[in-house]
């Protein structure tokens, strides 16, 4: 009789946690619901998002302008960084606001029988603002050439440099170089970022290697997952994942451009299960910022809607 | 005077039938289509088909409704749901769910890519600087291919091996040609077959150059694009005025943005996979 009930049980289980789609195939549902949109026609041109103090979210546009919303979701006055081509945003371990500029000039090249202007990155500009956006140094990194994605790992600030096509690494300090994450990056569509990950590592997008590859601050590669596949623990799209974040229970959450999913995976980035109901984020190949605070609350920039979309744990 | 009368009959009968709005709906998948291909190579996949799809209409009355699908996995989806009366793409992608579809495949035209080419077939690579310098070396090795939904990176690849009496030690498969470059990047494999677009419109461009790599052999010749008509769902004169009309608005008169010649009569190809197909 205690067997039929298990069994009975799992089946329930069973049949909660799986949803028939298109074509007879299942997928596994996460225990995340979609719990609104925050800056719904308030957003414009969103390059990244971090989570800062008391699990505040940053949301930086590409004009410098800084978007803060509190954890419930509350607006506060916006930072006007006066800087220009924001790419990337770091929140300090003393909770300083770190917006990145890629410096550009612009250069005519040949595209077949056409002319075309391009923008060259050049360098990077680094301005600290405290939490409530006041000015407290403006700096030039000069071992950079652009910057995509910024983090704080411990003491080091990470830099995801597409020129470079590498994640450099620098003393958060002194801003002296200690290294590059280089090896076996497959980047492409423009598209580079990397998130924070457990044991003072960062997790790479390797979006044309369908992977999400771990690296220690030495360079290493620590732990990797994901191929292209049919299978819901796989990849799709032309290139993907774009963006990653781990949450606080070490579970592993990964983004896909076009088509949309977002998925959360172990931590072994094994048993992945599809968060149901996030729409199509974004049109073709674009970047969708990622940011997970420490409640595991999950953020989502579409910058073609011009919105966040949270994501929280089912109760 | 009645014979007069019953030609004008005729011809206007005939001028009614050809004139009859004609809708079909169509997967698309096209590698140089820029709403179908990646960003990073729309320099080069930068067709787009609503010019041609106006004169359609306006000039032929047939009303031809693309559903565009980035995603090659969502395609062979539709396509096997049986609800599209005819796909655009690489025909392998239709035809291999033919029969899942309850589908009748019929290609009525290929497309040619901007160079006006109109093949496909997988290459065998190997890093431009491996000892390995000719196919029978390949015996013994490590050599990844495509997988079962790229006929020209896995059948043919296969059918080049077994013709030439190739037996590498392991043949591993990936399912995207910018992996199976990544190991021969990162030095996991002896070579690799990808389609032969991957180091010109296809994600690799971003992070492989052809000169990094010699080829040593390639599959045989495909057609690239077709498109297809479900027999069981369009009739043979619907399937011939679309043919002629897809014809006509090609060579001199073909739409600027298809950046090429436009159509071809279908190159005959009958893959034997489809044959060994109980």
């Amino acid at each position: 009789m205690k067997n039929i009930g298990l069994i009975l049980c799992t089946t329930l289980l069973l049949s909660e946690a799986t949803a028939k789609v298109a074509g007879g195939k299942t997928t596994v549902r996460t225990d995340y619901r979609i719990d609104g949109k925050l800056g719904e026609g308030q957003l414009d041109r969103i390059s990244q998002i971090t989570i800062g103090a008391n699990d505040s979210l940053h949301v930086l546009g590409s004009d410098g302008k800084v978007t803060t919303f509190t954890a419930d979701g509350v607006l506060s006055k916006p930072i006007e960084t006066g800087m220009e081509n924001t790419t990337a945003i770091a929140v300090s371990p003393d909770g300083n606001i770190h917006v990145f500029s890629t410096l550009t000039e612009t250069k005519k090249v040949k595209s077949g029988a056409r002319m075309r202007t391009v923008n060259i990155p050049i360098g990077v500009e680094c301005g600290i603002f405290d939490p409530s956006g006041k000015l407290l140094e403006k700096k030039t990194l000069n071992n950079l050439k652009s910057a995509k994605a910024a983090r704080f790992i411990g003491d080091t600030l990470a830099v995801a440099d597409l020129t470079a096509r590498a994640v450099v690494l620098m003393d958060a300090e002194s801003g002296k170089e200690t290294g590059r994450i280089k090896k076996g990056l497959r980047l492409c569509c423009g598209i580079f970022d990397f998130c924070e990950a457990p044991d003072n590592t960062v997790a790479i997008s390797n979006l044309g290697a369908f992977k999400l590859q771990r690296f220690d601050l030495d360079g290493k590669l620590v732990s990797e997952f994901g191929k292209r596949g049919r299978d819901l623990d796989d990849f799709q799209g032309c290139c993907n994942p774009v963006s990653a974040g781990y949450l606080p229970d070490g579970r592993i959450v990964t983004v896909e451009k076009d088509p949309t999913r977002i998925k959360v995976y172990d931590a072994a980035g094994k048993n992945a299960k599809k968060v149901e109901g996030v729409e199509e984020l974004v049109k073709g190949c674009s970047f969708v910022p990622v940011a997970v605070d420490s409640k595991g609350t999950i953020y989502l920039a579409s910058s073609i809607k011009g919105c966040i979309v949270k994501c929280v744990p089912k109760d | 005077m009645r014979n007069m009368i019953i030609i004008a009959g005729l011809a206007l009968l005939c001028g009614c039938a050809s004139n009859k709005p004609l809708e079909l709906r169509l997967a698309v998948n096209d590698i140089y289509c820029m709403d179908t291909a990646c960003a990073c190579v729309h320099d080069v996949a930068a067709r787009t088909y609503p010019q041609t799809l106006e004169k359609l209409k306006a000039g032929y009355g047939i009303d031809l409704q693309l559903v565009y699908f980035t995603e090659t996995y969502q395609l062979e989806d539709a396509i096997a749901s049986g609800e599209y009366d005819g796909a655009l793409c690489k025909p392998w992608y239709a035809l291999r769910h033919q029969e899942e579809a309850g589908a009748d495949f019929r290609r009525i035209v290929d497309v040619l890519d901007p160079n006006n080419n109109r093949w496909l077939a997988g290459i065998l690579i190997v890093p431009v600087d491996s000892p390995i310098q000719s196919l029978e070396e390949l015996t013994g090795k490590h050599l990844y291919i495509g997988e079962a939904d790229a006929y020209e990176k896995h059948h043919g690849a296969k059918r080049l091996l077994e013709q030439n009496g190739i037996k590498p030690a392991k043949i591993d498969t990936h399912a995207s040609c910018g992996e199976n470059v990544g190991v021969l990047l990162d030095e996991e494999a002896d070579a690799a077959v990808v389609s032969d677009y991957a180091l010109s419109a296809d994600c690799a461009v971003d992070f492989a150059r052809p000169e990094d790599f010699r080829i040593l052999a390639q599959t045989e010749q495909i057609p690239l694009t077709s498109l297809m008509l479900d027999m069981n769902k369009v009739t043979d004169a619907d399937a011939r005025r679309l043919t002629a009309a897809l014809l006509a608005l090609s060579g001199a008169n073909v739409p600027e943005t298809l950046l090429g010649n436009g159509f071809v009569e279908p190159a005959p190809w009958n893959p034997p996979e489809l044959e060994a197909t109980p």
